[in-house]
């Protein structure tokens, strides 16, 4: 009975091999069809319908990167990035704490206006925050876009630390305070250290949605901070293929590079013993 | 940093309490802590009351009372991690009530030891010393003292996580004790502890205290483990403390019904005051002890609870038995690591009664039971002080 049960797994395994192959080769093409593009685009000289292939490659596109207006919006997005990495964290942090120290419904409500910058559409999130950076005097630029970018990310990384709270108790710090630390020396020589992996997730996360935010960028920066979506988003609508497919390119590499990131850090996570 | 433990007993005993409250390691003063989920396990939301306790410098107080009863928040209002709705904590004479934890030198001990999982063991024991600056050759003087007196040679490097259970357990005591604080505060160290796991922190609780003065405030379930860590036993019933006393004391003379019936040592009778001195019970009529004359003098009905150990079986009952002792047959026998014992059905009421394991009765055999009246106490049906 379990050998004919087995085989006609087998048989309903082998009968599914088709259709998960085409699955899978669906897949990949969906995932890796338009960075391939973007690649072959990014290095063509000309490549138009019909054309399957471009008629000749170049590097000229990439070669003006470093010193062209792709070179310099990726710049400003990698500072306007980490600014708002690091200025998340640091206010995300406390307030995840906060929030899972509390109890009851003012937790859930507490955790719902945490949520609601993440849940608002970003262009009427950007509506409000244009006006409250022009009143600060910072509309238009790059300070304001930091700012702009910073409440997302707040509520996305406060979120993540919620999680994070929630999963620890509070014995660490309880033994650290009874032994004499006080609350500065329980975050810098216990809470801090523990949580390495957390905040360098945290920091990922907020670069991520600095790094790719058009939206807020575009409305709060008045179009005169130039960060990389915006210069993306100006070449492709000028038809400047080349360029706009470099710099397409360039907004996908920290994204590639959080992926590796945590997957290195699973590995490592993994080989833990216990 | 060895404390002459002989002086240190001498102080301990010679203290009264309201003398001591200057001068003690620890001094609670009419104590009220909420609970921190608001309620306790049985849903009641008064909190503990009127907590007034005080330890001598290097006495061990163990506080006992069934779960839910609120130990575990009057430790940790007692470090100030939890809050106070009332009263006073002073630590070393000095008050602490409104002190941050960091500052009342009363160091808590979660129930499972936590250790800084990013630190190894010589950095976990020197952390109270670092964080107060301490330089590193005096840091590491005392940590290599503390790691050789708590059996921890050849582990300072070692990461938390690489430890035993039992080396764990003295880990944290070392680290607590590089605290040199007044007061420890050990929340159930010895709770879902294997028995070899349990004598090895037994054995480090034991010197920790040898190397400290500090006074020792010990939670546990366990009555072997409180009489062995105890210098005196205090018991949390109903919400306050009911009873403090040292264990030989505390067995003999429980102070009310409710601590009596917590400890398990008595068996309990319904009596009847026949006159100020004399009860009628089911298993006969007894003398009142001295300490309970004040109430029998008006009460009617009174609770006769006597220590399991003051009855015995007998297998032998002859023509020659007196008849005035107790005959019975057996109904069932219980042997334990503790002692056998069993069930005797008599003629009012069953008791049980302690029996000779190598020769027990057998079930159904008519024996004659006794009982020692020095292990006899008499309560007002209601819980009352004798």
């Amino acid at each position: 009975m379990t050998s004919t049960r087995l085989s006609s797994d087998t048989r309903a395994s082998r009968g599914s091999q088709p259709w998960r192959a085409i699955a899978m080769v669906l897949l990949t093409i969906s995932t890796f069809g338009p960075f391939v593009i973007l690649v072959v685009q990014s290095t063509s000289e000309s490549w138009r319908w019909p054309s399957l292939l471009p008629d000749a490659l170049t590097l000229a596109a990439w070669r003006g990167v470093l010193g062209g207006t792709i070179g310099r919006a990726a710049f400003m997005s990698t500072l306007l990035a980490l600014a708002t990495a690091i200025t998340a964290v640091c206010v995300a942090m406390p307030i995840g704490r906060s929030l899972a120290q509390l109890r009851g419904a003012s937790r859930h409500v507490a955790a719902a206006l945490v949520f609601l910058p993440v849940a608002a559409p970003p262009i009427a999130l950007g509506a409000g925050l244009q006006i409250a950076t022009l009143w600060l005097g910072v509309g238009g630029t790059a300070a304001g876009v930091w700012l702009a970018h910073s409440v997302p990310a707040i509520g996305y990384v406060a979120l993540f630390f919620l999680g994070v709270f929630s999963a620890r108790s509070d014995s660490d710090s309880d033994a650290a305070r009874s032994h004499g630390a006080t609350r500065w020396q329980t975050w810098r020589f216990v809470l801090l250290p523990s949580l390495r992996g957390p905040i360098a997730e945290a920091l990922a996360i907020a670069f991520l949605i600095s790094w790719a935010q058009v939206a807020l960028t575009l409305v709060v920066g008045g179009g005169a901070v130039r960060a990389l979506p915006i210069e993306v988003l100006s070449l492709v609508r000028a038809g400047q293929d080349r360029e706009a497919a470099v710099g397409a390119l360039l907004l996908i590499v920290p994204a590639v590079a959080a992926l590796a990131a945590l997957r290195v850090g699973v590995r490592r996570t993994d080989a833990l013993p216990g | 940093m060895r404390f002459p433990v002989e002086r240190r007993i001498a102080t301990m005993h010679s203290m009264n309490s309201s003398a001591s409250a200057a001068t003690a390691a620890l001094h609670l003063d009419a104590l009220a802590v909420p609970f921190d989920t608001g309620v306790d396990a049985h849903g009641d939301a008064s909190g503990l009351r009127d907590i007034s306790l005080t330890l001598a410098r290097g006495e061990r107080v163990v506080l006992l009372g069934p779960s839910g009863e609120g130990k575990t928040s009057l430790l940790r209002a007692i470090a100030g991690l939890a809050p106070l709705s009332h009263g006073r904590v002073v630590v070393n004479g000095r008050d602490v009530t409104h002190a941050a934890p960091e500052l009342r030198d009363a160091v808590y001990l979660h129930q499972v030891p936590v250790l800084f999982p990013h630190l190894s063991v010589s950095e976990n024991i020197g952390f109270p010393l670092m964080i107060r600056g301490v330089a590193r050759v005096e840091r590491t003087r005392v940590v290599e003292a503390l790691l050789a007196r708590l059996q921890l040679d050849g582990l300072a490097d070692r990461a938390p996580h690489a430890l035993s259970g039992g080396q764990r357990h003295r880990v944290a005591l070392a680290r607590a004790l590089a605290a040199r604080p007044h007061v420890l505060l050990l929340d159930e160290p010895l709770s879902a502890l294997d028995p070899g796991l349990r004598r090895d922190v037994r054995e480090a609780i034991r010197i920790a205290h040898a190397e400290s003065d500090a006074g020792i405030l010990l939670v546990t379930h366990d009555l072997d483990d409180a009489t062995a860590l105890g210098d005196r036993l205090a018991i949390m019933l109903d919400r306050t403390i009911a009873q403090v006393a040292p264990a030989d004391v505390l067995f003999a003379r429980p102070a009310t019904l409710s601590v009596m019936r917590f400890l398990g040592l008595h068996q309990e009778f319904s009596g009847t005051v026949a006159h100020q001195h004399m009860v009628h019970t089911p298993i006969g009529d007894f003398a009142v002890p001295s300490a309970s004359l004040h109430f029998t003098r008006d009460a009617r009905s009174v609770t006769v609870a006597i220590r399991h150990d003051a009855i015995r079986c007998e297998s032998c009952v002859t023509a020659d038995t007196a008849p005035d002792v107790l005959i019975g047959h057996v109904v069932h026998v219980h042997h334990r690591a503790a002692g056998s014992s069993a069930t005797v059905q008599l003629a009012a009421t069953t008791v049980h009664a302690l029996i000779d394991p190598l020769h027990a009765p057998a079930v159904g055999t008519t024996v004659s039971v006794h009982v020692d009246p020095r292990g006899l106490l008499c309560f007002p049906s209601e819980s009352a002080h004798v």
